[in-house]
């Protein structure tokens, strides 16, 4: 009875704008158009209560203040019928509420559709990393999710390190995780965008650094980017982000600028030694940041990078970018020659 | 001071305090040392609000740099070590702290010691302040006079529960000035394992307080067994204590697992055991549920006692019994009960099983009917009643205002498909917040306000109450309805730094933050100036019917001369007190 109007306006609302405080962000997920109408319904449901309650408060307090004549009021009890009454309502109302939460939440939640596409996610302190096999049977691997228009996608999520959780808010799903087990998620990309991405479990000191974007692009263009499998130095970089400025802002890290060939003082088990920042030291430090101290920092801190995390081609593009120090996002790493060249210019 | 000899004016020295076994020098001790919590916990908010004033990030998720006029090069500042950097938007904290705050030759970045500043907020506003504030402070100093008892059951043992509280006090203070804890008030694995804060000291501070809080809880379960008086049955007995009663039921029973489980933490950090951490063959996951096993009815140890201060003051201000006594006694012990068996709902979307979700779900919902039922029940105590507004009810009105905000958000987090969306966002931290702030802290003041007079012996300026209530529920609006329109939004939780849009929102809430906090430092005025130029209190300034109302102002030291008159049923107010109180 109350739902049909509510209904209603929970599809009209959607026509204003975009981040608009008042409601909810974009809808960019399936999923998402029936959250947002279970999330208007609610609201107008507990507004209704809610301003039944303030309504009748406020009146009653105008109503019987203490005045001349009404110092001794009765003594009303009970009201066996009415207390029934009022029990039973929210019950009914409570148990509603969850049968239309869970039949949203088990779309998301539940087996993904068979022909959906997985994307692996791979969640460390603090960078996300998005895998998927290209139509061409290589592997994409990148720091923003790319997702392709009206195609259902589930994602399989694993962390290196210690609990995070990915949130999109314009797909309205999040879904924590976890450093021992898969944990999955079912996305059905309705519009082309970019969108925002989030951690939101507390994951240690850049936590608030740890977002990143979704790209739901149209068929042509998700297949274009799946064509990009080159190594980009640009964006490995993410990784080494939250620690490395490349501009000498101070961060947990050395500054990258100006960093190669620098002469540093480092403590090698203890024994203090004068070295070169060279391929050789770049390499080791981030595959083994605790072998060498700097002096300064001898508390070290940096977590390392394997193979299976990094490999040699992308950590030997890496080198090639910090020696390079220009740190231009076009520098793609070719394979053949083992040289960076500008994108575009083969 | 009244001119009789009382509980406060009997014994003089402080050894006569600090090792008495009069609850009611156990209750106010407790007063002064809650409120240093509550004020340590709030300059933390106050820094954090001050922090989110400026987002630090462009919408590109950038640091933010401050630029020349011309648009495009970056403000530089010299930092302390004379290096020339670029100037971050918003890093405010990263200034304090290259400035004052380096702790030995580490220095920490803005993020660090953001972290550091949300954990201890909540660890210190949990564990130290709202936790024992109500039980300890006004359930001890009510409960034994309530009951017409001279004390509690076991007065040694509540001494004890408190020494235990300024042991881990002690712990947590300790923990602070070794450079905090940045794991969050939840501790959860593995991080909490990773990071090299002084996690330990306030894990075994937090364990420390569990004790005091089971002991509390063991006290009172007894002294309302034991010393009820024969002419009070369960039924005759008021709504608060009904509300204690409840409340030590999770005390006893909930806190030996956060007892447990800190101490399996503990194991784990020192020997290496693998129970919680996935490096060592444990599950995190595990964790959470042993944790929320905890510290889910712990949300119900902090409410519940808050619904009883308002089932007292809407009766006394209402001069009517509380409308549906056995039904608002009944859902206290209801909620207790339930409280045991939601902690699930922490996990949504943890990858705890999707039937343990569902389950969880209709659990939660559950909580709901109690909490509306004591709702309905006390706005149905207002109908035909003869209303007066003294501080302690407007206290009790804004308690009605927002728990009703707080309860009513509950269930669109209790909802599964939008709870998804609303999960770690910041209408969470407004919802408990709500519930937690609004509802706690709003009848802790009411209760502190209505036995003010009893306690000290002093009234306090009236004016000064009534408009120090109406600002606290103004301003609590103005900090936390922003919050929850962030998180519709999709703010996440524990961000430092954040995308610009959310920026107006984040001012806004922190506007209210700093208004509330300073009229916080105007009650503490008005009611540290009454205890020495308060006019004197009558004995039953409000027309109470509760027994606590009979005996001397400030009470006696063995709480009454002779024997207090049990009323046969709660709450009747009668015609010569009715005479009076106009």
């Amino acid at each position: 009875m109350l739902e049909l109007p509510l209904r209603f306006f929970a599809e009209n609302i959607d026509e204003f704008s975009n981040n608009d405080p008042l409601r909810l962000p974009v809808k960019a997920s399936e999923y998402a158009t029936e959250v947002d109408h279970t999330f208007y319904v609610e609201y107008g449901i507990c507004a209704f209560f809610g301003l039944l309650i303030y309504g009748l408060t406020a009146f009653y307090c105008l109503k019987y203040r203490r005045r001349k004549g009404n110092e001794l009021p009765p003594h009303i009890r009970h009201n066996y019928p009415l207390e029934i009454f009022w029990t039973i309502v929210p019950t009914v109302i409570c148990f509603w509420m969850f049968f239309v939460g869970a039949g949203g939440y088990l779309t998301v939640m539940g087996a993904a559709p068979k022909d959906a596409r997985i994307v692996n996610v791979y969640g460390k302190q603090w960078f996300w990393e998005f895998t998927q096999a290209t139509p061409a049977g290589a592997t994409h691997k990148s720091d923003v999710l790319y997702l392709e228009v009206n195609k259902p996608v589930q994602l399989r999520m694993i962390s290196r390190d210690v609990l995070h959780s990915l949130y999109m808010p314009s797909m309205r799903e999040k879904m924590d995780v976890i450093p021992n087990r898969y944990t999955t998620m079912n996305v059905m990309p309705i519009r082309e965008g970019t969108y925002d991405l989030y951690c939101t479990e507390y994951c240690g000191d850049q936590h608030s650094g740890m977002i990143s974007k979704v790209k739901v692009l149209s068929t042509p263009d998700y297949l274009k980017e799946m064509e990009n499998v080159q190594i980009k130095p640009a964006q490995l970089y993410a990784k080494c982000a939250a620690c490395h400025d490349l501009e000498n802002q101070p961060k947990a890290g050395p500054s990258w600028k100006g960093l190669w060939g620098k002469s540093r003082a480092i403590l090698e088990g203890g024994v203090e030694k004068q070295i070169t920042v060279d391929e050789a030291y770049i390499r080791e430090s981030v595959r083994d940041p605790n072998v060498k101290m700097v002096k300064e920092t001898p508390q070290g801190g940096m977590i390392a990078f394997p193979e299976d995390q990094l490999t040699e081609q992308e950590l030997h593009a890496l080198v090639l970018w910090i020696k390079e120090g220009s740190y231009d996002k076009d520098f793609v790493y070719d394979e053949k020659t083992k040289t960076l060249v500008k994108e575009g210019k083969e | 001071m009244s001119d009789h000899v009382n509980y406060l004016n009997a014994k003089s020295g402080w050894k006569s305090w600090l090792f008495t076994l009069d609850h009611k020098r156990i209750g106010v001790m407790y007063l002064a040392a809650t409120i240093f919590a509550f004020f340590l916990g709030g300059i933390f908010a106050m820094a954090i609000r001050w922090e989110l004033m400026d987002p630090g990030l462009t919408q590109d998720g950038k640091p933010d740099y401050v630029m020349e006029q011309d648009g495009t090069t970056p403000i530089l500042r010299k930092t302390k070590d004379g290096k020339e950097v670029p100037v971050v938007k918003g890093k405010v904290l990263q200034y304090v702290n290259e400035t004052l705050l380096t702790v030995g030759d580490e220095k920490q970045t803005a993020s660090t010691l953001y972290n550091k500043l949300f954990t201890l907020h909540g660890a210190i506003m949990v564990f130290l302040f709202i936790i024992p504030a109500i039980p300890g402070v006004l359930g001890n100093f009510v409960l034994p006079l309530m009951l017409g008892a001279k004390d509690v059951a076991f007065p040694k043992l509540n001494l004890l529960s408190f020494h235990l509280w300024i042991v881990g006090a002690i712990f947590f203070v300790t923990a602070l000035v070794c450079g905090g804890i940045d794991t969050g008030w939840t501790f959860y694995a593995p991080y909490s394992f990773q990071s090299n804060t002084a996690v330990g000291l306030s894990v075994i501070g937090a364990f420390v307080l569990g004790f005091s809080s089971i002991f509390t809880g063991m006290n009172f379960i007894t002294t309302i067994h034991a010393m009820r008086p024969p002419s009070m049955s369960w039924f005759r007995m008021p709504l608060f204590l009904w509300a204690m009663y409840a409340t030590a039921c999770i005390q006893i029973l909930a806190t030996p697992v956060l007892g447990v489980t800190l101490a399996l933490l503990g194991f784990e950090k020192l020997y290496g055991v693998g129970i919680f951490d996935p490096a060592l063959g444990g599950d995190a996951v595990l964790f959470e549920h042993f944790f929320w096993f905890y510290s889910h009815p712990a949300v119900y140890i902090m409410i519940l006692p808050g619904m009883g201060i308002m089932s007292e003051l809407i009766s006394t201000f209402s001069r009517k019994p509380i409308f549906g006594y056995s039904f608002v006694a009944y859902s206290s012990m209801a909620i207790a009960a339930v409280s045991f068996i939601v902690w699930g709902h922490h996990m949504f979307v943890a990858g705890q099983s999707e039937y343990a979700t569902l389950t969880f779900s209709l659990l939660t919902f559950l909580v709901g009917i109690p909490s509306a039922i004591k709702v309905f029940n006390w706005v149905g105590t207002l109908y035909k009643g003869s209303i007066s507004f003294e501080t302690p009810m407007c206290y009790a009105l804004a308690f009605i205002g927002l728990f009703t905000i707080g309860g009513l958000t509950g269930l669109i987090c209790a909802t599964l498909s939008t709870d998804i969306h609303l999960h770690d966002t910041y209408y969470i931290v407004a919802h408990f917040h709500y519930t937690m702030m609004g509802g706690t802290v709003i009848a802790f003041l009411g209760g502190i306000h209505y036995w003010w007079p009893k306690m000290f012996g002093k009234m306090y300026n009236e004016t000064c109450g009534k408009v120090a209530a109406v600002l606290v529920f103004i301003f609590f609006n103005l900090t936390f309805i922003p919050q929850f329109l962030l998180g519709h939004m999709g703010m996440p939780r524990r961000y430092h730094n954040y995308l610009p849009h959310f920026e107006n929102l984040h001012e806004l809430s922190s506007l209210g933050a700093f208004s509330l906090g300073m009229t916080f430092l105007f009650m503490l005025c008005y009611l540290v100036h009454s205890l020495k130029n308060g006019k004197e209190a009558p004995d039953n300034p409000w027309g109470g019917t509760t027994v606590e109302w009979q005996t001397a102002t400030p009470p006696v030291e063995h709480n009454f001369v002779g024997v207090p008159e049990i009323p046969e049923e709660p709450y009747v107010y009668n015609v010569e007190d009715a005479k009076r109180a106009h």
